[in-house]
């Protein structure tokens, strides 16, 4: 019985993986550029040593080519690696009552911020240092056509999730339009160069809600990890959405990683009803799939050989 | 209730002054409340959490607490540790609340019995509590004894009264106490409040046996023994009433005394995983240094060139702190290694396990309304590894109950039950037994099924007369006849018992006895014997004898007794007939019945009247009285005529043969100890088939000194080996391949041997430097047998064995005087059984049927053992599954010991989400039913080899366990490193993650426990489901809107569970992780079963081809009580006569006649019985209800 069980679960194993490499290669592409400028030839090189308050800010440019046109609706990215986001003291150092609009907690908050709790005196708003390190390089993409850069419309709304968007981020009550007035009393994170409510234009993606800070605060994982920065949506029909052919990537570098080897990189994406381009998982599920079938099998034999041995003949008594 | 704990401060003596509350109380002897109990409503919380907080495990947890509390390690919030803990606690303190609750209820029970004081001369009913030393108290028949009393007077003539001791010392034959001369005059209440003696005496001591103490009345000084004493737990019997001056009281009696604080057993699956707990502790602390290194190193390399972004606690200055910090962190998040909730859960199965031995119908004795019961919860997987197992044999084998069975008169056997071919009938198809109607006297439960005899009896063959005369007149049992015609025998032993009875069933009827007459209705005509002597039975002599005068005058001497003496005395005119009675005893003892062998004599007149004369001279000699006594009956009881003999069936218990069979099937040793002879141990061996003839030699020890018992066994030894030479030339290509197999050579022996030891030799045998010779030659013979054995050398055998074979013992026995061994073995079985209840409490376990413990071991026991072996494995697995994930994730995070899942989800895994399941399998599991696992007794070996856990199956489980948990971690992480969702955002935030490795987690862990459930019943089912739902419940709750608006800093995975778990991504993640986990074990067992398929597969699948081709059960009856042939070598004697010394001469000095029987036999007329009838009536009314109809096997023992 476990013998059937186990070679069913071959087949499947290998239908799925057979399934799952044919869409991937099929629709999903991928651009990948790293940014950092730790090779001296990088445009970026130059910004390297960069500091959180350095003005003005350092700029720099990179030119990449799309080899294949990215024919749907395409994800930006930035990642950063050896960056410990699931570090314990980094991952605790947040309040999420504050976040969520509390006003007592906006004035007072919890000690878990420590120590980006109060800075001269005032309540950092928001506290704690996972928002003190938010990630603030600035990203805009060109298409190059005909030596002219086309800018790319780059949609930074609808990057978060809805739930973190609407219930876990929450502006405090009051006014929404006046947001100065809400944070009154609070100061800015000690590295930010200016405070919260001034993220964004737009006041529905200004404050705690703004989506860059929603998809920094969802901590990631692993250390080496990449965010969804913005959407490029798909014009029409007719046309890819990233057409092959020359692009620039225009970087307003703020965000200090070389001290501690970290790397910065920006992605170009584009997903299935799976996600993003995933080879781990359809090797994977071949090998596995494999293994069940040839285990299938070769239990097969055994038992073919050896399982008729089960008589009452055997029972000693 | 307060009474009993008072303080006292040490006696050097006891001072007891009688009717002098006053005087006594200045000594503050303790009262006679008695407490058991240790709680009370006030001390119970902080007694009790003081005492489990004396577990090591629960100390653990405090500890983990202290540490969550310290901020700069917390790693898990302080009550991810505290559900737990005060949930173990909470279970705990329930149980031992209840436990205590009915501690108090039986303390209160006991405490407020009745009884009635002498205070200011007047008797008052007073609760036993209340009731002081110095105190007179009168007891009544049948009541128990309040405390330890100095005997003052009693209803009986000479201050004698009788006690039955059973729950003190288990013996059941009533023993005598007697008042001294001077109080047995103060019978009645007025002369007893004046009554004030002194007694001064020896402190409380446990000792039941000895007193010594001095009372000083009237300026006069008594000595006072143990004689004198009525010791509390005693029960008057045959006695209107008796006064008593309470000497200790409560916790000083003698009972109290000795019943010690009752040593905790703990089984050797607790001690392996206290032992695994403890390695388990150093891998966690291993795992901590390892991480605690990295964490230092990681801070140096790393972390301190990433303070821009996380800066360092305050309090930390370098590195190394950092990492100090970071081992206690890792303690805290890694300490579910160690798992809390493992001695909780064991409890509770054991609990679930004891209870289906309570509720077993197949262990319900009906005729005795008992149910089996585990009265100890803890130790039941033990059942299922016993490798020997020491038996009582009276009351626990046997029924103490003998049957008269057969019997041989004058060459013609009677007694055997035959059908129409003439074969011996077999049990079950019994014709009727023979009636005995005719006889207005005959006993009514007295049955026997040859009509032959009786048919002889009314055919007048004189032959048989004169073998029942015999039996109704040679003996000392003693008749009591409370209404007309209904007679009840006290007899010494069961035996004349069952043999006087016989012959008043064939009307030969005992009727009444003075010192100097015998009153005997024989075939309905009253005839009185003159008693002229009785010469009484001895364990040397092997026989007793009477002689009588009968109403012509002739003197006749009535002998009965072993077959090896009398044969030898008998008149050589005797010889033919002797030699058919010997095949008549042969076959009797190779049925395993107790044979005697009757004759008679004829005396002169003249001749006799020298002989007493030489008697009556020799009894008044000072000196070698004994001797002188022994050569004169040596000389009279000599020529004799043989009348035939008897065969007493000593009742088995019900299917004793057949369980010791099955029970040897199953590779368990059984030795029986018991205090009995050598002659009625051995009887006992071969009936219920632990001796067989087939036997090739039973070596019987009976050496006095050292040296002899060396020999003795040497002897033994040699002789083994010789026949294993000698049996090893013929299959000397068999032996080689077995003889490998086997442990050592004196265990490779071919035949069967059996020893049986005596006492007094067992005692050099047990000495050190010979004991590991004795086990060695004990243990190569298939039947061990210790004869006449003192309760500690029971004890001792125990205990040697336990110590050199490293065996699982058990210990079976009824009588007080097992307890010691009940308690020395690892497992102790009481039989409720006719002994008293002393043996039942100080056992494990409890059920009124030997034949029990085949079911009890085999099925409960087995089951008990593969649960707990399961259960262990899986609980093990599990929590190394869960916990290592951390391990793993330190390499990633920073050795920051953050945790990879939701704190709740740490919090209640261990005792929510995989609990239950685990739980059902270690109640329920089964791997063969239970009529495979009587049927197949091998099925037993694996427990006793300790195959299913041990350490090597700790590491594989543990093996499985990071198996597991490297590939929980790992999967995830090579998908969720560059994976996206379906909608863009990234994947591989914390809190997917999270959730991703916790629900893989649970799936895994659930279908690894569907895997090793091999018994499937609604339960498992429920539980199983209902704990994946539960998980997916708790999830969505945990992560729901609601929850976070509340606590938004406690639920701050809101939304998470339905973001993750809505992406097809992380399903098939979860499915891929679970085939990875799962494959490698499918395809191992599927191998094994295929390649090395244990015992319990083989008949596992036997049984369903069986099932498929419906061929018939195969079954299994080779055993069975056939009578069988005649033995082989050397003729066996089959006598044994359980009867002790003295009894003859109580009767002939009319001691212990009492007033109404010698009154009975002295105005044999009618109209004088009626008058003795409406004396006993008025006794009767006075005595109330106390006096009950109390025959000689009549038990109105109530507790």
């Amino acid at each position: 019985m476990h013998q059937r069980s186990a070679r069913i679960r071959g087949h499947l194993a290998v239908i799925l993986s057979v399934m799952l490499k044919y869409t991937r290669e099929w629709c999903l592409c991928m651009q990948l550029i790293d940014y950092t400028g730790i090779e001296p030839t990088s445009p970026c090189n130059k910004c390297l040593n960069v500091s959180w308050n350095s003005t003005p800010s350092c700029t720099c440019t990179i030119n990449f080519t799309l080899d294949h046109p990215f024919e749907s609706n395409v994800f930006m990215y930035y990642g950063l690696s050896n960056f410990y986001q699931n570090h314990r003291r980094y991952v605790k150092s947040r309040d999420d009552s504050q976040l969520n609009g509390d006003n007592s907690s906006l004035l007072n908050p919890s000690k878990e911020c420590e120590p980006y709790r109060m800075s001269e005196d005032k309540p950092i708003a928001p506290c704690g240092a996972i928002a003190n390190s938010m990630f603030n390089d600035t990203l805009v993409l060109y298409r190059i056509d005909n030596e002219t850069r086309v800018p790319i419309h780059l949609n930074k709304k609808g990057i978060a999730w809805w739930t973190d968007k609407n219930v876990k981020f929450r502006n405090p009550s009051g006014d929404a339009n006046n947001l100065t007035a809400l944070f009154q009393g609070t100061t800015k994170p000690v590295n930010w160069p200016k405070p919260v409510y001034m993220l964004d234009s737009d006041p529905d993606n200004n404050g705690f809600i703004n989506e860059d800070f929603i998809v920094w605060m969802r901590t990631a994982a692993l250390p080496t990890f990449r965010k969804l920065y913005r959407l490029i949506e798909r014009k029409n029909n007719l046309q890819p959405t990233l057409e092959a052919g020359q692009y620039s990537l225009d970087i307003t570098y703020n965000y200090p990683v070389h001290s501690f080897d970290g790397r910065k990189r920006m992605i170009l994406s584009t997903i299935s009803w799976m996600g993003g381009k995933n080879p781990f998982l359809g090797i994977a599920y071949i090998t596995v799939g494999s293994i069940c079938f040839f285990l299938g099998v070769v239990l097969l034999i055994i038992h073919h050989k050896f399982g008729n041995r089960n008589t009452s003949a055997d029972i000693p008594n | 209730m307060e009474l009993c704990a008072q303080k006292r401060p040490p006696e050097d003596e006891r001072r007891v002054k009688a009717n002098a509350r006053d005087y006594n109380e200045k000594f503050q002897y303790a009262s006679n409340c008695i407490k058991t109990s240790k709680y009370n409503i006030v001390t119970f919380l902080p007694v009790n959490l003081f005492e489990q907080f004396q577990e090591v495990a629960n100390t653990y947890f405090l500890f983990l607490l202290i540490l969550q509390l310290i901020p700069q390690i917390s790693s898990l919030s302080w009550f991810t540790t505290i559900v737990p803990l005060v949930l173990v606690l909470t279970i705990t303190a329930v149980k031992d609340a209840t436990d205590d609750y009915f501690r108090h209820k039986s303390d209160n029970q006991v405490n407020n019995r009745q009884s009635q004081v002498l205070i200011n001369g007047t008797l008052q009913q007073e609760q036993w509590m209340n009731v002081r030393v110095g105190d007179i108290i009168k007891l009544e028949n049948n009541q128990f004894v309040a405390a330890d009393l100095l005997l003052l007077s009693s209803s009986e003539p000479h201050g004698l009264c009788y006690i039955e001791t059973a729950e003190l010392d288990g013996e059941t034959n009533m023993k005598v106490r007697q008042a001294i001369p001077v109080t047995s005059e103060l019978a009645d209440t007025s002369r007893l409040a004046q009554f004030d003696g002194e007694v001064i005496c020896e402190t409380p001591n446990n000792k039941l046996d000895k007193f010594s103490g001095t009372l000083y009345w009237k300026e006069n000084k008594y000595l006072l023994s143990n004689q004198n004493m009525l010791l509390r737990g005693c029960v008057l019997r045959n006695t209107e009433w008796c006064f008593g001056l309470v000497i200790f009281a409560g916790p000083d009696t003698k009972l109290m005394q000795n019943s010690g604080r009752t040593k905790f057993k703990r089984t050797s699956i607790d001690r392996l995983m206290n032992t695994l707990v403890l390695w388990i502790f150093g891998f966690l602390v291993c795992m901590g240094v390892i991480l605690a290194f990295g964490n230092a190193i990681w801070e140096y390399k790393v972390g301190a060139r990433f303070q821009m972004y996380l800066p360092w606690d305050t309090a930390v200055d370098s590195a190394a702190f950092s990492g100090f910090l970071s081992f206690w962190s890792y303690i805290i998040i890694l300490n579910t290694v160690v798992p809390i909730s493992l001695y909780v859960s064991v409890e509770v199965i054991r609990l679930g396990h004891s209870y289906f031995i309570n509720w077993d119908k197949k262990m319900y004795c009906a005729k005795r309304r008992t149910p089996a019961e585990a009265r100890t919860t803890t130790l039941n997987e033990e059942l299922g590894q016993v490798e020997y197992i020491f038996s009582d044999k009276t009351g626990t084998l046997t029924q103490n109950i003998m049957v008269f069975s057969k019997c041989s008169v004058h060459g013609r056997s009677y007694g055997d039950v035959q059908d129409m071919l003439g074969h011996k009938a077999e049990l079950g198809e019994r014709p009727e037994p023979v009636d005995f109607s005719f006889n207005p006297l005959a006993d009514p439960r007295f049955r026997f099924w040859d009509a032959g005899l009786l048919a002889a009896v009314q055919l007048g063959n004189p032959h048989v007369h004169e073998f029942f005369r015999l039996l109704s007149l040679c003996h000392t049992v003693m008749s009591e006849e409370k209404n007309e015609g209904e007679l009840y025998y006290k007899a010494q032993s069961p035996d004349e018992g069952a043999l006087v009875t016989a012959a008043r069933n064939f009307g030969f009827v005992f009727r009444a006895r003075t010192p100097k007459t015998i009153t005997v209705h024989e075939l309905g005509h009253a005839i009185t014997y003159q008693l002229l002597a009785i010469l009484d039975f001895n364990n040397v002599r092997k026989r007793m004898s009477v002689i009588v005068r009968n109403p012509e005058g002739k003197i006749r001497l009535y002998c009965k007794g072993a077959d090896t003496i009398l044969l030898e005395r008998l008149h050589p005119a005797n010889l033919e007939l002797a030699s058919i009675t010997t095949d008549h005893l042969n076959e009797y003892a190779g049925e395993g019945l107790r044979t005697l062998v009757l004759a008679y004599k004829d005396l002169e007149e003249g001749y006799y009247g020298d002989w007493a004369e030489r008697l009556r001279r020799a009894s008044l000699a000072p000196d070698a009285r004994e001797d002188r006594l022994a050569r004169l009956y040596d000389e009279v009881e000599h020529d004799m005529m043989l009348l035939g003999a008897t065969a007493i069936e000593d009742k088995l218990q019900q299917g004793v043969p057949e369980t010791i069979a099955i029970l040897t099937l199953a590779n368990i040793k059984i030795w029986v100890l018991t205090g009995d002879k050598p002659e009625t141990a051995v009887n006992i061996g071969y009936s219920c088939k632990m001796l067989t003839d087939d036997m090739t030699e039973v070596f019987v020890v009976t050496g006095h000194t050292v040296l002899e018992v060396r020999e003795e066994l040497r002897k033994a030894r040699e002789k083994m080996m010789d026949g294993s030479r000698s049996m090893g030339n013929g299959f000397s290509c068999q032996e080689k391949l077995c003889s490998s197999k086997l442990p050592s050579v004196l265990e490779a022996i071919a035949g069967e041997y059996a020893l049986v030891i005596n006492g007094h030799s067992l005692a050099h045998a047990l000495e050190a430097d010979m004991e590991l010779e004795f086990l060695e030659t004990a243990c190569a013979c298939k039947a061990v047998i210790c004869c006449r054995v003192t309760p500690l050398q029971k004890a001792q055998v125990v205990e040697l064995v336990k110590k050199y074979k490293k065996a699982v013992t058990l210990a079976i026995g009824d009588g007080a005087n097992d307890v010691s061994m009940i308690k020395t073995a690892h497992i102790g079985v009481g039989i409720s059984g006719l002994e008293g209840i002393q043996a039942v409490l100080a056992a494990d376990y409890s059920f009124s049927q030997f034949k029990f413990l085949q079911r009890l071991l085999l099925v409960h026991g087995r089951w008990s053992y593969l649960r707990m072996c399961k259960f262990l494995c899986y609980f093990f697995y599990k929590n190394f599954a869960f916990t290592m994930v951390h391990f793993w994730f330190g390499f990633f995070c920073g050795f920051s010991a953050q945790t990879v899942y939701d704190q709740y989800f740490i919090t209640l895994y261990n005792i929510v989400y995989t609990s239950l399941p685990v739980l059902a399998m270690g109640v329920f599991d089964q791997d063969v039913p239970e009529q495979r696992s009587m049927e197949y007794p091998k099925l037993y070996e694996p427990g006793q080899l300790n195959l299913l856990f041990n350490k090597r199956e700790f590491f594989i489980c543990i093996a499985q366990g990071i198996y597991t948990s490297v590939l929980m971690f790992f999967i995830p992480y090579g998908v969720f490193a560059d994976a996206t969702r379906g909608d863009g955002a990234q994947l591989a935030d914390y809190q997917s993650f999270a959730v991703t490795v916790a629900t893989s987690l649970v799936i895994v862990v659930s279908v690894q426990i569907g895997l090793d459930t091999g018994f499937w019943t609604a339960i498992n089912h429920f539980f199983i489901w209902g704990s994946l739902a539960v998980y997916f419940a708790i999830l969505f709750a945990m992560h729901s809107n609601g929850l976070f608006q509340m606590f938004p800093n406690q639920f701050r995975f809101v939304g998470n569970a339905q973001n993750t778990l809505a992406q097809p991504i992380v399903w098939l993640t979860i499915a891929l992780t679970t085939v990875v986990c799962i494959m490698p074990v499918v395809a191992f067992r599927f191998l094994k079963l295929d390649l090395k398929p244990e015992l319990s597969d083989t008949v596992r699948y036997t049984q369903l081809v069986r099932k498929k081709q419906k061929t018939q059960h195969r079954c299994m009856r080779r055993v069975g009580r056939g009578g069988g042939g005649g033995p082989r070598g050397p003729r066996r004697s089959g006598y044994a006569f359980s009867h002790q010394e003295g009894f003859g001469e109580l009767i002939m000095s009319g001691k212990n006649m009492r007033l109404s029987s010698l009154a009975l036999s002295s105005f044999a007329t009618r109209s004088s019985t009626s008058w003795i009838e409406t004396l006993r009536k008025k006794k009767g009314g006075d005595s109330s209800n106390a006096s009950s109809p109390s025959g000689g096997a009549d038990k109105t023992l109530k507790v």
